[in-house]
Order: C-alpha cells, then sequence, then structure tokens
C-alpha cells in the first residue's frame, strides 16, 4: 500500500523541484502609481510580467467608491491621469481600480497625502513663470524689498521639491513595485506543509473512528 | 482563472458558497483511510500549479490541473480544492476569501464531471490516452465556461466574455490534456492502484 504514495511523493517532489525556478511568475493582476506634480502616473502588471492592454482603470473615492474618472491603460500596461480638481481641492483618499476583465481585478490606495504635497506647485509650469504668480499672491508691492526675500525663499522651496520629486521619483517607482510581493519558496513550502498537515488530522480522525468502532 | 475579489455580486458568491460546501461535505466523507495521502498530494500539486505560467495567449494563464485532480479523486476533488484554493488566497493572494465559495465551485465541478465523463473510458488501455486528454482539456473548458457565467450573472454579457475567456484558456487546454495524458498513462503503468480502475 506504501508503493503507490511513493511514486506519488515522487512524482509531486520532481515536479516542485521543476517548477521552482518560475515560482517568480503568479497569477494577480497589481497595479501601482506614483505622483509626479499634478499627474499620476501608473502601472499594472499581471504577476508573470504580462501586461494587460487597454484594461480599464477607475479612479474612486476610497470613502465612498464614487468614480472621479475612469481611463485606460496602454499597450505596456501604463497609465496616466491629471488629478481631477475635485479630489485636490477636497483632499480625497483615492482608491485606483484596474479592471483587466475575465475577473483579473487589483487596487492601489492613493491616500491624499501622497499626491498633494507634491501637487501644490504648479510644477509643469517652470520657475520662470511661477515667481509673478508667487510675487502677487504674497506681496502687496513688488517693490517691498521684505516681500522680495519672501518670494526668493518660496522660490527656492519650489525648485529643491521639483528637483527632489524628479530624484524621487525612480525611488517611488520602485517602492510601490516592491509593495507587491510575489510567492516565494516559504509560501510554498507553507502551503504544502498546511496541506499536509491537514491530511495528518483527516488521518488521525479516521483512525480514531475505526479505533472506536471495533 | 481565480476570479478576484469585488467583482461578483452578493447572490453569486452566496451560492458558490453553498454549493462549494455542499460537495465539500459530500467529499470528505468519500475520503476513506486510504484516499487522504493521495487527496492531500494532489491537493498540494493544484496549489502549485497555479504558479506554472504559460508564456501564450492574450491574457494570462497558469496551468489547473483540475482534469487531473477530478478522475483520480471524484468528490474528494472538492475538498482538496477547496483547501488548495484557500491556501493560494492566503500564500498568494490569488482570488480571495470571499470569492473562496465560487472559484472552488468553477474548478471543481468540472473536475467532478471528468470524473463521470471520463472514467468510464479509462479503465481500456487503448482509450485511455484519449480519455486522459479529454479529461484535461474538458476541464478547463468547463472551468472557463463556469467563470464567464458567474461573472454574466455579475456584471457583462456571458456570451462576449465565455468568448474572450474560452479563447485566452485554449493553448492551457491543449497542454493540461498532454499533462493528464502523461501522467495517467504513467501511473496506470506503473501504479494502477492510485486511479482506482477496479472500482466503479
Amino acid at each position: 500500500m506504501n508503493c503507490p504514495y511513493r511514486i506519488l511523493t515522487i512524482l509531486f517532489l520532481f515536479s516542485i523541484s521543476v517548477l521552482l525556478p518560475l515560482t517568480a511568475h503568479a497569477h494577480k493582476l497589481r497595479i501601482f502609481a506614483w505622483s509626479e506634480g499634478d499627474i499620476i502616473y501608473g502601472e499594472t502588471a499581471f504577476s508573470g510580467n504580462r501586461k494587460p492592454k487597454n484594461a480599464e482603470i477607475t479612479v474612486q473615492d476610497a470613502a465612498n467608491h464614487a468614480v472621479l474618472l475612469t481611463t485606460r491603460t496602454d499597450e505596456q500596461g501604463k497609465f496616466s491621469f491629471t488629478m481631477p480638481d475635485d479630489a485636490v481641492r477636497e483632499h480625497l483618499d483615492l482608491l485606483l481600480v484596474v479592471n483587466a476583465g475575465e475577473g483579473h481585478r487589483g487596487e492601489w490606495p492613493l491616500p491624499a497625502a501622497e499626491y498633494l504635497v507634491l501637487n501644490t506647485p504648479p510644477m509643469s509650469t517652470g520657475v520662470k513663470e511661477s515667481k509673478p504668480t508667487a510675487v502677487t499672491n504674497h506681496a502687496s508691492s513688488p517693490a517691498d524689498p521684505t516681500n522680495t526675500v519672501l518670494v526668493d525663499e518660496q522660490l527656492l522651496r519650489r525648485i529643491v521639491d521639483e528637483e527632489l520629486e524628479k530624484k524621487l521619483a525612480p525611488l517611488r517607482h520602485m517602492l510601490a513595485e516592491n509593495k507587491d510581493n510575489s510567492p516565494d519558496l516559504r509560501d510554498i513550502l507553507g502551503g504544502i506543509g498546511y496541506i499536509l498537515g491537514l491530511a495528518g488530522l483527516l488521518a488521525w480522525m479516521q483512525a480514531k473512528k475505526q479505533q472506536r468502532s471495533k | 482563472m481565480h476570479i478576484s475579489e469585488g467583482i461578483l455580486s452578493a447572490p453569486v458568491l452566496i451560492s458558490g458558497g453553498v454549493i462549494a460546501a455542499a460537495g465539500t461535505v459530500i467529499g470528505l466523507k468519500k475520503v476513506d483511510y486510504a484516499r487522504i495521502m493521495p487527496t492531500a498530494l494532489l491537493s498540494s500539486a493544484f496549489f502549485v500549479a497555479s504558479l506554472i505560467h504559460v508564456p501564450l495567449g492574450p491574457g494570462s494563464v497558469h496551468l489547473v490541473l483540475n482534469g487531473l485532480l477530478g478522475i483520480i479523486l471524484g468528490w474528494a476533488g472538492f475538498p482538496a480544492i477547496l483547501i488548495a484554493l484557500f491556501l493560494q488566497a492566503i500564500f498568494f493572494q490569488f482570488g480571495g476569501l470571499v470569492v473562496l465559495g465560487v472559484n472552488t465551485v468553477t474548478m471543481a465541478v468540472p473536475a467532478l464531471c471528468c470524473y463521470y465523463l471520463v472514467r468510464p473510458w479509462l479503465k481500456n488501455p487503448k482509450t485511455r490516452p484519449v480519455a486522459a486528454f479529454c479529461a484535461g482539456a474538458l476541464a478547463i473548458f468547463l472551468s472557463s465556461l463556469l467563470v464567464a457565467l458567474a461573472l454574466a450573472l455579475s456584471d457583462s454579457g456571458f456570451l462576449t466574455t465565455a468568448k474572450v475567456i474560452i479563447g485566452a484558456n485554449v493553448p492551457i487546454m491543449i497542454i493540461e490534456g498532454f499533462i493528464t495524458m502523461f501522467t495517467v498513462t504513467f501511473l496506470a503503468r506503473v501504479q494502477p492502484e492510485i486511479l482506482h480502475l477496479d472500482q466503479p
């Protein structure tokens, strides 16, 4: 009676050893997004690194799931959209949802804190253009020397922010990408261990039942 | 072919859960002392199979092995698949706990169909390879249909969804057909007891 199981076990262990190099592949639709200025960039992928093309992205208010806008992924599974004004004004926490059909769906939360900090200065307008707006906003008269200092400080802040953001963008991208942990050996062996443990439990219960009936 | 959380409507989820629970109870009754280990091993195989991706087709397809599981285990496929899917949901975040019932049904019902439809043909060594191939392919086909049905009952049209899913899974049907064929003929030659061919 032992022999068939031994063969099954060997078959099974063999198949596992063949599979292990492949374990980075998984079946899940992941999505991640990061902000650069007032534009949100995002990427989607099945964990086997296949890209869902033309998949629907819905941007929702995380609190009540009201849809703020929808967009679609391009050929590389990437997408981008400009922050909706409402969201910026009301500091909404966002939830990005990707739906690639066939029951594949992924979510990525994007809290207000993550995009608002960098969003306040209009990044795309650049340094030169932003100067006059700052002046009109914060100085009653442009000739006032104390206010010029203030403007310079703000300008400096903005430049630093902009530069930092440029340097941080790839880092954020990497962090976002790594948040998704694909299954590793530990998960697989853990799962198999569970199954064998359950089998042992079942065997023990049946053995007890047999003993009792004798 | 795992359906993610947040897609299906509540009635589909609940009926899926009820069917899966009923199947599991029947299945557990059928698992006698001698069948515990084969059930556990095939459950483990199913658990790991979903990590093997086939780089073909437009979508993301992976091995399922529910045909093989079905013809060997029959009703015991229900608990085997339920446990494997539960662990996949926990460890790999495939599917999810809320959709566990539906996912179990879409995998285990085709497995059971294979058991009843194909198993009679396994006894004859001549028809065995073809029958095993059919079991592997048929299980995936039926699973695709059930997934499409579950999605259709919740939202989009059945026919288009079914076409897309079946289309995406054609390569996997063929591959599973061959895997099931080789495994079954190998087992029949080396250790026919595993297949329980003497039993009805």
